[in-house]
């Protein structure tokens, strides 16, 4: 049940290769809501790594604490007791200025609905983050995750214009286009027919292999859960297994054996 | 259903409580008058009957003539009439009564008191006869001497004048004397009340000679022997009188009083109630509007309660349940806030009049006014959003409803754009002159376009966001581009928001504009028309000066031309058969019998010129006939009234006149160009003199020029040294002068902006709540912002732009709606020529709509503080 740390040098960007560094990491990540009798254990002392340009997954019965796992992770959330490290800085120190900044330029975000701003057109969702930053979008750079997201002709519609596939193809455009350092994804497929989240998370699976991002994505479905590299289990707040190079039949295997814990 | 319902307010008791807040300002206001009317009719009353209460009979003349503002004014009794009177045996005692008009001047120069609107300064004879006396002394004695005079109390106070200190008291009629102070009174048992009124009391032959009316009462009051009841005293009386006199009892007298105070009073509750109304409806829009978006955001919950059964009936009563829970809560807080506003105006009132210990007067139709109007006003402004939740299918229960998307149906955009079409060809038709009254045409044009408004706003809202957000963008960045497109996703809502202030600014911009023209218009024709040096003016009072002071100044060496102007009212009663007041049954017989008395024809406001030097001073433009023909018995009148009235040189008017009766004078003369385009009749002063009532007779203002031989400036001197005696007089350059007569309106003016400015906050509240509301609809889109990234001074840059783009909206559309429809009426009194043409309060103007673009950012403070402290995490996980 001890978490597995990837030792392989990954380095973004042409960064010194010396240093080896997780993207993101917990170290005995507690997380308690309410309080006394009432009190809920979300997270129960988490140490998690996660490897940069690495799809992870993070399953696990509902209410076992993924969500709460994710909040914490984006900074969204603050924990109880322990600590979350994204790349080298701890997000416990950060004030809200700071925190609101780390969102803006180093992570991004796909939930599993309501992923766009309603009176906004697609393309202005996609650059929403840096034009919050006032930082001009690169422009090869933006036409190319356009391009791969492959929403060339709609950009201009609105959100309730488009299909909830396309949606969250945006969604993840905008992640991709202020080339964060992680992209959280929240149940991205959770409401999409299998071929429009088949197209997501190739797009998700993409932003690893060839951008070389780092993405952690929340799934209930085991064919969601193959597309990542890693599988993170949870249960009551607690890591229960780890499983490396997923797929569908292994991840139902485990999953059965999860519930049964 | 009931329990639906109530659940429901509970779970938006927050909403319904911002929602509420428009109807109680409105609600706080009207009840807060009403009880203060209530209370100030009450202490009134009691003060009255106080005075009077002894009085069996007052014997007085039938010549009356009703004032436009209320009040009136009568003809006076002969001094000999008294005599009579004591004579009837069932009269114990008699005595005339003196009531003109005299200033007390304070130790500083100045006037105690107030010169115009504010209660009078009156001047009384004393009256040994107890009963018949109207105060009681507090202090020292009555006045016995020629140079003695007594005051009340409270103006003795004010002036810090003691017994035995010397006063000064200037009358406009006859100048200025010192006197000294003998005694104080005031009304009430121990003379410690007052009714806020400036007295002096003299013995009769000093007031006679103060006031200038040597040999005449106001009026005669009589106490009858005990035996004798009030009507048979006053049965007994008439008899002696002469047919233009009459007598009526005391307690008529009374009543008469109390009803002309109270007149006064309802007059002025009247005025600042409208002002309570137009609150309440500005928040009737803000009612409507609250409830729109609280059932837009419950349309799922509604979808959810149709599809498990419910009818739309009950879905209907359900939400209008809401409302009167909501305007019962709004009526009640409203009452008793209200009652508080009362308590401290009561306070405040209390420092100016006596007005009874312990709580105000709270009648039943007060609290029944305010419960009724805060109910009824809510609940009918909830009525279509209300109509709309009915509306709602199951089927919105599953599926994902795009919020208030109802459409803006092509029906609307017809019926608001024939609106603005009649209402552009009426007022067309009334301008071009070829109706028969602009002002009906103008007002029927006003109506087609207000309702045009509210029918087309939301048409142009969404336009109107984007065309004015324009610059955002570039100003606020993502910031900037929410804001716009926030303000223009919900075209109803912003409309209504923005209508709200829309009514305020309007009313704003027209009462600027119309000042600003009749400002124009005084100022201009002081200035173009005046050849005059020097104007010597009652410096903008609502008496004139001592006449004697005008002859002194015609008097002297360097002066050439002096040219007094005085003002009186007559009715024109040409043609006009005379009636006999509206006969009112409670009346006493006297009253309904003999000659009749009173015309229903409209007062005309009379100058009285001296036709020698005037034309000289002035430029009438056009003369038709000669000056010199203006003599005692004739008029001149503008030529364009005259044409209007079919009047050619030589015809023959019949004027009434209180004093002078009906009197026939001829028309010698027509002008082209009035100095005053609401005083058109001139009579040459020798008529003026016989006709007017005493207290008309002094100058308002004296035009002067500088003799051949003298420099202006000794002119000036000279005329300041005369003027100096009398605190009523100034020496004015003749555009200072008109500069003086335009700031008149000023007090008024900035009483109506004060209470307009009621509206425009409850408007500004009106903005605070939709924000409010649409920012607790958006949560999840705030949440999703703030988790990608922007930063909670962003959210709040967004959420005071979109306001300000909302407050702009409502700005704009109340400056045309304003502006227009005062050039409307102003074009429209220019062709009945009352004015000469409208003018542009450009500065004004601005400023209000800065003050708008400021009052939107106000009102998103808080909003936007509510919406930056939006918790991250509740918005996204919220379901
Ligand atoms: N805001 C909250 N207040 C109290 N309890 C919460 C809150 N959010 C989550 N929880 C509890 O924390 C546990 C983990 O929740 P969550 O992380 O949402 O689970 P998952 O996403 O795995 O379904 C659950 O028991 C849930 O009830
Ligand atoms: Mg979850």
């Amino acid at each position: 049940m001890s978490t597995s740390i990837d030792v392989s040098t990954v380095t973004s960007e042409g960064h010194d290769g010396a240093r080896q560094l997780a993207a993101a990491r917990t170290h005995r990540a507690v997380k308690v809501y309410g309080s006394a009798e009432t009190a809920v254990r979300a997270l129960d002392g988490i140490d998690v790594v996660f490897d940069r340009a690495m799809f992870t997954a993070i399953m696990g019965p509902s209410g076992s604490g993924k969500s709460t796992l994710m909040h914490c992770l984006a900074g969204l959330d603050d924990l109880t007791s322990g600590e979350v490290w994204l790349g080298e800085t701890q997000l416990g120190r950060l004030s809200e200025k700071q925190l609101t900044r780390t969102r803006r330029e180093k992570l991004g975000f796909v939930f599993q609905a309501f992923n766009l701003v309603p009176s906004l057109t697609a393309l202005e969702n996609i650059t929403l983050p840096l034009d919050l930053a006032s930082r001009r979008p690169d422009k090869t750079w933006l036409d190319h995750v356009i391009e791969t997201v492959g929403l060339g002709q709609r950009l201009a519609h609105r959100p309730c214009e488009l299909s909830g596939g396309q949606q969250q193809r945006v969604a993840v455009a905008r992640a991709l286009a202020s080339r964060p350092e992680v992209i959280f994804a929240d149940e991205p497929t959770g409401n999409l027919d299998t071929s429009s989240g088949a197209e997501v998370l190739d797009l998700l699976r993409l932003a690893v292999r060839e951008y070389g991002r780092t993405v952690v994505m929340v799934t209930h479905d085991p064919v969601a859960a193959s597309y990542s590299e890693r599988v993170v289990f949870l249960a009551d707040g607690k890591i229960v297994d780890d499983m490396a190079g997923p797929t569908p039949e292994r991840v139902i295997d485990r999953m059965k054996s999860v519930g049964e814990v | 259903m009931l329990r639906i319902a109530l659940k429901s307010a509970l779970a938006h008791k927050r909403r319904l409580i911002t929602t509420g807040i428009a109807i109680v300002i409105g609600v706080t206001f009207m009840t807060g008058t009403l009880i203060l009317s209530d209370t100030l009719g009450t202490a009134i009353d009691s003060l009255v009957s106080d005075a009077y209460d002894e009085y069996d009979a007052v014997i007085r003349s039938k010549e009356v003539q009703t004032l436009p503002f209320g009040g009136e004014i009568r003809a006076t009794v002969p001094a000999e009439i008294e005599a009579a009177v004591s004579a009837v045996p069932e009269v114990k005692a008699a005595a005339g009564n003196v009531e003109g008009f005299a200033f007390v001047i304070g130790k500083d120069g100045e006037v105690l008191g107030s010169t115009g609107l504010g209660p009078p300064s009156l001047a009384f004879n004393w009256i040994d006869v107890p009963e018949l006396q109207v105060g009681t002394l507090s202090e020292g004695r009555p006045p016995e001497n020629d140079d003695e005079v007594v005051l009340d109390f409270r103006t003795a106070e004010k002036g810090g004048f003691r017994i035995g200190d010397t006063v000064t008291i200037e009358s406009p009629n006859t100048g200025t004397y010192e006197f000294e102070l003998v005694g104080l009174t005031g009304l009430g048992e121990a003379g410690d009340e007052t009714t806020g009124s400036t007295i002096s009391v003299y013995t009769l032959p000093t007031v006679w000679r103060v006031v200038g009316q040597p040999n005449k009462f106001q009026y005669i009051s009589a106490v009858g022997t005990g035996g004798a009841s009030q009507e048979e005293v006053v049965e007994a009386i008439t008899p002696v009188l002469p047919p233009d006199l009459e007598a009526i009892t005391g307690a008529a007298y009374v009543k008469e009083q109390q009803e002309l105070f109270g007149q006064f009073v309802g007059l002025i509750t009247t005025f600042i109630l409208v002002f309570g109304i137009i609150a309440v409806f500005v928040g009737a829009f803000i009612i409507y509007n609250s409830f729109s978006i609280i059932i837009a955001q419950r349309t799922r919950e509604m979808g959810l309660l149709r599809a498990v059964g419910a009818g739309r009936g009950q879905i209907l009563g359900s939400v209008v349940i809401e409302a009167v829970l909501v305007g019962l809560a709004a009526g009640i807080v409203g009452l008793v806030s209200g009652i508080g506003i009362a308590f401290a105006l009561k306070s405040l009132m209390g420092s100016f009049f006596t007005l009874p210990p312990g709580p105000p007067t709270i009648t039943p139709d007060s609290v029944l006014v305010a419960i009724l109007v805060g109910l009824l006003v809510t609940v009918v402004s909830a009525l279509i959003p209300a109509r709309r939740a009915a509306k709602i299918t199951p089927i919105a229960a599953i599926t994902e409803v795009e919020v208030d998307s109802s459409s803006l149906s092509r029906g609307r955009k017809v019926f608001g754009t024939a609106l603005v079409v009649t209402g552009g060809l009426s007022l067309y038709l009334g301008l071009s002159d070829t109706l028969g009254n602009p002002l009906t045409a103008v007002g029927i044009g006003a109506a087609c376009f207000f309702i045009a408004f509210a029918v087309l706003g939301p048409v142009i809202a969404a336009p109107m966001s984007r065309v004015l957000g324009k610059p955002l963008p570039a100003l606020a960045g993502v910031s900037g581009r929410l804001a716009r497109e926030n303000a223009a996703r919900n075209p109803k809502r912003t409309a209504a928001t923005a209508a709200a202030l829309t009514i305020g600014v309007a009313l704003i911009s027209v009462i600027a504009v119309m000042a600003a023209s009749f400002k124009a218009d005084i100022v201009d024709s002081t200035t173009n028309q005046m050849t005059a040096d020097y104007v010597v003016s009652s410096g903008g009072s609502f008496f004139g000066f001592n006449p004697a002071i005008s002859e002194e100044i015609a008097g002297l060496d360097s002066v050439g031309i002096a040219s007094p102007l005085r003002y009186t009212g007559a009715q024109i009663t040409t043609g006009i058969g005379m009636e006999v007041p509206e006969g009112d049954t409670d009346q006493p017989l006297s009253e309904q019998s003999g000659e009749p008395t009173a015309v229903d024809a409209p007062l005309e406001f009379l100058q009285g010129i001296d036709p020698e030097t005037y034309f000289e001073v002035v430029d009438a433009g056009e003369l038709v006939g000669d000056p010199g023909s203006l003599t005692d018995g004739k008029f001149a009148l503008a030529e364009a009234r005259a044409e209007e009235e079919g009047l050619e040189i030589g015809d023959k008017v019949e004027f009434y006149f209180v004093e002078g009766g009906r009197v026939e004078l001829e028309l010698a003369l027509t002008y082209s160009e009035p100095l005053d385009p609401t005083t058109v009749y001139y009579l040459p002063l020798s008529s003026f003199e016989k006709y007017a009532s005493p207290q008309f007779r002094n100058d308002f203002a004296l035009l002067v020029t500088s003799a051949g031989g003298s420099t202006r400036a000794e002119t000036k001197a000279d005329v300041e040294e005369v003027v100096a005696v009398s605190p009523m007089a100034e020496v004015k350059d003749p555009a200072d002068w008109g500069e003086e007569q335009a700031a008149m309106l000023n007090g008024l003016l900035g009483v109506i902006y004060l209470l307009l400015l009621l509206a425009v906050g409850v408007a500004l509240i009106g903005i605070v709540n939709t924000l409010t509301l649409s920012i607790f609809e958006r949560t999840r889109e705030l949440g999703l912002l703030r988790a990608v990234g922007m930063s909670r001074a962003q959210l709040r840059t967004a959420v005071r732009w979109e306001s300000v783009i909302m407050a702009v909206i409502g700005t704009l559309i109340g400056l045309v709606i304003g502006i227009g429809l005062a050039l409307a009426i102003t074009t429209a009194l220019s062709l009945q020529d009352f004015l000469s043409g409208p003018s542009l309060p450009v500065v004004q103007l601005v400023v209000v709509s800065i003050l708008a673009g400021l009052a939107g950012v106000a009102a998103s403070i808080w909003p936007a503080g509510r919406a930056a402290r939006l918790n991250v995490l509740d918005a996204i996980a919220m379901e």
